[in-house]
């Protein structure tokens, strides 16, 4: 079976087998494009989409934080946390999402010590009960908010028990002079963490803990 | 004793990978580059946090891809793919497919968060995202092969293959991601997750997702297809689409018959039947296409050298064993019994040969083209080279050309 060539002449006078430069940057254009648009228009077709209307949410009277644009709460609840000593205590909770990762948030009035203390609780009293096969950096850091408040911040990886699914978090927590505490859990799908970690930092700077 | 033409593999097969002079070559090396920096860093850290963990992880999903590769890559009946080609495939697949999907998947995971809200997003982002965004980018693994390499994708088992090395590489690494990062990383952990993921799940996987994707984009770029590309593409769109399906069911919380997390007891010997739901139609759809990809190559091999039997490049009695790897196979058995493994070999290079004849005479334009000529001259001169040796000529000269010998 002999097929007719679907090379084209570059000439009609031109010699058999005389064939016309591939075009060859075309396709690879095309399919550079075609990269672009899948892995980043996610991110532009999401832009133009309206985000719902978030307010400042308040909790407990303890904590004040401004959603970015995206950003709404999808829990809100009275939180009980057990301490190590004796008894418990109580606080809210609220958890704001963007869908690929959420920004867990606990207040806790009176709840006294420091934020090393506060991030410790957090992490043996609430993350051990919600979370499989936690792991806690080993290293936790000092910072200092743009507002000028002293802050604890740590990492972990674990998965969640329902799903399997893995997740890695940032916890910030805070204690204000007043001895409310605040913590501040972003957490996200192995791996995308990195992805919204920008608007988490800009949220807990932008938080009011009194 | 008549001796074979030196022969110079026919520019038309094994074209190299390195290819300077085509864009493509570059924007493949370029973005495997940059992901592989993504992906090394992401491996440091699996190996960081679980060392022991990492190095069972990659030894078990290298212990399952070996076999899977070598069995992809026999699957093509008459003319392998060459190897750094493949290897392309499989690191497109497993580096470049991998990283971008993960930043692909969160992008349009934030657009199904705003439309359907969070609690939709939580149950379908998965199913919405990833088998969009993952073949995408794995088929572009194989539409990069195909443009570096153009003469290497005559048609659907070739695109199959590509994909199928595409998916599994990209498999592979899924999976090591979910051994460290989901089952926990340790021995334990990670035993579960080879057993869910490739033990129970294997069979249903990315091989089989961008195989078909693979299929579809050698439909499409087909040499020995007549039919319009309109109708072809109608075809791809078939197989793109019965890939995206799968991908999309195996993602859902439709048909999700896994017991809830732990799973202690028995409730591991459900996990297998659960993923069998999901994955057992497309594996037998797959199974399918390759039938068919396998019948429509044999076909067209049929079909090209049966006009060639004139020649004497290729005689009825061995087109007929020729048409099949297993006659061939015994062919080659029987005559390396009879006349020793000097007559074997040479009748290896005459089937290979007559193949490649097959393959060149649906490239050129003429019956005429010295490439052509040079190739039914290099397969008589082969049979010359074989019927002279003690023992061979019975087996191979019974059906020299006038013979006219049923096809069998």
């Amino acid at each position: 079976m002999i097929r007719a060539s679907s090379d084209v002449p570059a000439r009609p006078d031109a010699p058999p087998g005389a064939v016309r430069r591939a075009r060859r940057w075309l396709p690879t254009v095309l399919v550079t494009l075609l990269i672009s648009v899948t892995v980043l228009g996610g991110f532009v077709v999401a832009e133009t989409l309206p985000a719902p209307e978030v307010r400042p949410v308040a909790i407990a009277d303890v904590l004040r934080v401004r959603p970015l644009p995206g950003w709404e709460v999808v829990r809100r609840e009275q939180a009980t946390v057990p301490l190590a000593s004796e008894g418990d205590i109580s606080g809210e909770f609220a958890q704001l999402t963007r869908g690929s990762g959420a920004l867990d948030l606990l207040a806790l009035p009176g709840v006294g010590g420091d934020a090393l203390e506060l991030a410790d609780l957090y992490a043996t009293a609430v993350l051990t009960s919600q979370l499989e096969r936690l792991s806690v950096s080993s290293l936790v850091d000092r910072i200092t908010l743009p507002t000028g408040t002293e802050a604890v911040r740590f990492g972990y990886i674990g998965s969640q028990p329902q799903t399997g699914a893995a997740l890695e978090g940032s916890v910030t927590a805070i204690v204000a002079p007043s001895g409310n505490g605040a913590v501040f859990d972003g957490w996200a799908p192995q791996g995308q963490l990195e992805l919204i970690s920008e608007e988490l930092v800009a949220m807990i700077a932008r938080a009011e803990v009194v | 004793m008549a001796r074979p033409l030196s022969l110079a593999r026919s520019p038309l097969h094994h074209a190299r990978f390195v290819q300077p002079r085509l864009p493509a070559f570059w924007l493949y090396t370029s973005v495997v580059a940059l992901t592989g920096v993504v992906a090394i860093g992401e491996q440091n850290l699996f190996r960081e946090m679980s060392p022991s963990g990492w190095a069972l992880s990659w030894g078990l999903v290298l212990l399952y891809a070996a076999p899977v590769a070598i069995l992809i890559y026999l699957l093509d009946l008459y003319e392998r793919e060459p190897i750094p080609l493949l290897v392309a495939a499989f690191v497109w697949g497993a580096v470049a497919a991998t990283t971008l999907s993960a930043i692909g998947n969160a992008g349009w995971g934030i657009v199904v968060a705003r439309l359907g809200g969070p609690e939709f997003a939580s149950r379908w982002t998965a199913a919405l995202t990833a088998p969009f965004v993952e073949e995408i980018l794995k088929g572009v693994g194989v539409v990069l092969v195909v443009l570096i390499a153009r003469d290497e994708v005559d048609d659907v088992m070739d695109g199959f293959v590509y994909g199928a090395l595409c998916g599994l590489g990209f498999a592979i690494v899924e999976d090591v991601f979910y051994f460290i990062a989901v089952f926990g990383g340790d021995v334990e952990g990670v035993l579960q997750g080879f057993f869910v993921r490739v033990i129970a799940s294997g069979l249903y996987s990315h091989v089989l997702y961008t195989g078909l994707v693979g299929m579809a984009i050698g439909l499409v770029t087909s040499r020995r297809d007549d039919r319009p590309l309109r109708d072809r593409l109608r075809s791809a769109g078939l197989l793109v689409g019965a890939a995206v399906f799968g991908h999309f069911l195996w993602n859902s919380p439709i048909l999700e018959f896994f017991p809830p997390h732990p799973w202690e007891g028995t409730e591991w010997f459900l996990i297998p039947v659960a993923t069998a739901v999901k994955g057992l139609p497309l594996l037998l759809f797959v199974v399918l296409a390759i039938r068919l990809a396998h019948a429509r190559e044999r076909r067209w091999l049929r079909v090209t050298l049966v006009s060639e039997l004139d020649e004497g490049s290729v005689t009825p009695q061995e087109l007929a064993i020729l048409e099949s790897p297993r006659r061939r196979f015994q062919a080659r058995r029987e005559l390396r019994r009879r006349a020793g493994d000097r007559a074997a070999d040479l009748l290896k290079r005459l089937q290979r040969e007559q193949v490649n004849l097959a393959m060149v005479r649906s490239r050129v334009a003429s019956e005429t083209d010295p490439a052509l000529i040079r190739h039914r001259a290099v397969c008589r001169s082969l049979r010359d080279a074989l019927e002279a040796i003690p023992g061979a000529a019975s087996a191979v000269g019974s059906g020299r050309p006038g013979a006219d010998r049923p096809l069998g």
